[in-house]
């Protein structure tokens, strides 16, 4: 092969090279959050408290919405194994969502006594309020 | 916890190793290239990671499936030590694969552990079936509640290899959280990046530039916990092999890529969709290339059916289990009348759907991209690969199939597309990029070895 011949072929993968990176900005967004993990291993404390995170039952649950956080509180604190939720708990799909999922080993029985309700929503009668926290209730109805 | 993380890549290449050796022919010989061992390192993990999948299906409880993997893994290892093959081939990747497999894969990790579970269908479909498997005692029975009210959002007859996994790690660790258990998308990642990198050869520019669209573009689907990423990146890593297969009848080709096909399959139903297009455009390359008939023909003996039956048991055994449990199968069925369908035609949904597949899904800039090399290599008198054919027509067929899919969804069109239509077009990108690739490799090696590692013998087992 020519020196023009070989270098043609080279120049037209280059060419194809830059135009995809141009054109695609996902690429650079991933080698910057690769570079990012790379600075969190050079950084001993940082590595560390993330590596503790890991190592820790129950971690991670910041990214769940507060309302979720503080009804898990109160089915974990309560040692319930089996819940409801209230129309307005249901009618956010995110919140119930995020519930059902985060709540696990605890499940959603449609007939359990446990039933969780938000601020503003009345105690059905012949239940009895078990704990609540930051606007969620748990109740318990016999 | 530890323990788990330094282990899991040895058993499951003990695990696939032993299946390899159902033909040994596959495994006696030492590898030849760099390419050949990343090869069968990154086809031994995949084929351990399905048949893992197949093993928690048969027996149920994640203690015995570690039992049962150990066992396997033993004798895998075993044959591997004794047989040096592919621990010599190993070592003799480079130091250079090696670096960039390596670092590629620690930094990985870290987005992967350090960033919680926090979208939506990580959490409400593929982690929480991995929960709800790691509390029911760990064990993946009718138990574990997939028919009860609290699940029925979360899609329960889904694929279930990465909640499988997810659970596995989480019961090998003994306690679950939103950080650890995403090490089973790390399990999913190396042995795609390892086989990523048998495709790197000199002077490496089509390599990074697989690194850079095949990999680096599909970003945090990779580590956010979806499937989609990893659909994606096994469907463009299917097609490589197969397309390569076409071009060097090489079986191992053909099994690596079969492999990949089932991994699909297992990771998402969409998975069922690229074997149809897959197996129809390599029909049609048959009845093209007349010779390619001859090397399936050589294909079909009773130890590759043997092995490819076994890439393929779990996802069938999810589906008895599935109709077993009397659980949705989650398949696309009874789309909406043709009445509908005309209607839809007539209010432009046509228009609205491929503006979002194609320009928001960023498919046309793929594909002009790709029509840009292809024309590149005309213009220097170059014949385009058969390969790159297949993996066009496997394209379109995918990408026709989704706007099929869209055009009959009995959902609110925009909500549809707006929530699903870039990452169910991200298959269809990675096939467009690998087609490009196949085009790359072919101007810059311009004999007709251009596409296939440099074997010394193309089709040592026949």
């Amino acid at each position: 092969m020519t020196g023009k011949t070989r270098i043609l072929p080279i120049a037209a993968a280059l060419a194809v090279l830059i135009c995809s990176v141009l054109l695609y900005p996902q690429p650079l967004s991933t080698v910057t959050s690769l570079g990012k993990a790379g600075e969190t291993i050079l950084s001993p404390y940082v590595f560390r408290s993330l590596l503790q995170q890991i190592e820790t039952p129950g971690t991670g649950e910041q990214v769940l919405p507060p309302p979720v956080r503080s009804m898990l509180a109160l089915v974990r604190s309560n040692r319930v194994s089996s819940f409801r939720y209230s129309e307005a708990i249901g009618a956010n799909e995110e919140v119930r969502q995020r519930l059902l999922e985060g709540a696990l080993p605890s499940r959603y029985v449609p007939t359990a006594a446990y039933l969780l309700l938000v601020g503003g929503e009345q105690v059905p009668p012949a239940c009895s309020t078990v704990a609540s926290r930051e606007g969620v209730i748990l109740v318990h109805c016999p | 916890m530890y323990i788990a993380l330094s282990l899991f890549l040895p058993v499951l290449f003990g695990m696939g190793w032993l299946v390899l050796n159902l033909h040994p022919a596959l495994v006696r010989e030492p590898t030849a290239t760099r390419q050949e061992a990343a090869r069968l390192l990154s086809l031994a993990l995949m084929l351990g990671l399905l048949c893992n999948y197949a093993i928690v299906l048969i027996v149920g409880s994640l203690s015995v499936s570690f039992g049962v993997a150990a066992v396997m893994a033993g004798g895998g290892l075993f044959l591997a030590v004794r047989g040096k093959g592919v621990l010599r081939g190993a070592v003799g990747l480079g130091w250079m694969t090696w670096l960039v497999v390596i670092v590629l894969a620690v930094l990985y990790a870290v987005l992967i552990l350090f960033l919680p579970v926090a979208d939506w269908d990580a959490r409400s479909i593929w982690f929480l079936h991995g929960k709800m498997i790691y509390y029911n005692g760990q064990t993946m029975n009718a138990a574990a509640g997939w028919d009860q009210p609290f699940a029925g959002f979360s899609h329960p007859g889904y694929p279930e290899l990465a909640p499988i996994l997810t659970a596995q790690f989480a019961a090998a660790a003994g306690f679950w959280n939103e950080h650890f258990p995403k090490a089973g998308l790390f399990a999913l990642l190396v042995p795609a990046l390892i086989a990523l990198a048998s495709f790197f050869r000199k002077p490496w520019l089509s390599g990074v530039y697989l690194l850079v669209m095949a990999l680096f573009n599909l970003g945090g689907w990779l580590w956010n916990g979806y499937m989609d990423g990893y659909l994606a990146l096994y469907s463009g890593l299917a097609c490589l092999f197969l397309a390569r297969w076409l071009s060097t009848d090489d079986q191992l080709d053909a099994l690596t890529g079969i492999a990949a096909l089932a991994m699909t399959v297992s990771l998402k139903n969409e998975g069922n969709l690229l074997v149809v297009c897959s197996l129809i455009s390599i029909s049609a390359v048959f009845l093209v290339r007349r010779r390619t008939a001859t090397s399936l023909r050589g294909m079909l003996t009773w130890r590759v059916a043997l092995i490819g039956a076994a890439v393929f048991l779990g996802p069938i055994l999810w589906q008895v289990l599935i109709r077993r449990w009397g659980l949705p199968s989650e398949m696309p069925s009874s789309p909406m009348d043709m009445q509908m369908i005309g209607a839809r035609f007539g209010l432009g949904a046509t228009g609205v759907i491929a503006d979002a597949l194609l320009m928001k899904a960023e498919i046309a800039k793929a594909a002009a991209i790709l029509a840009c090399t292809i024309a590149a290599g005309w213009i220097m008198k170059r014949r385009v690969p058969a390969a790159v054919w297949f993996t066009v027509l496997t394209a379109a067929l995918y990408g026709s199939a989704i706007f099929w899919i869209y055009l009959t969804t009995k959902q609110d069109l925009a909500w549809h597309l707006g929530t699903s239509a870039t990452r169910t077009m991200l298959p269809v990108l990675q096939l467009i990029v690998a087609a490009t690739f196949l085009c790359l490799i072919d101007l810059e090696e311009p004999d007709d070895a251009a596409d296939r590692p440099p074997l010394k013998k193309t089709s040592r087992v026949t």
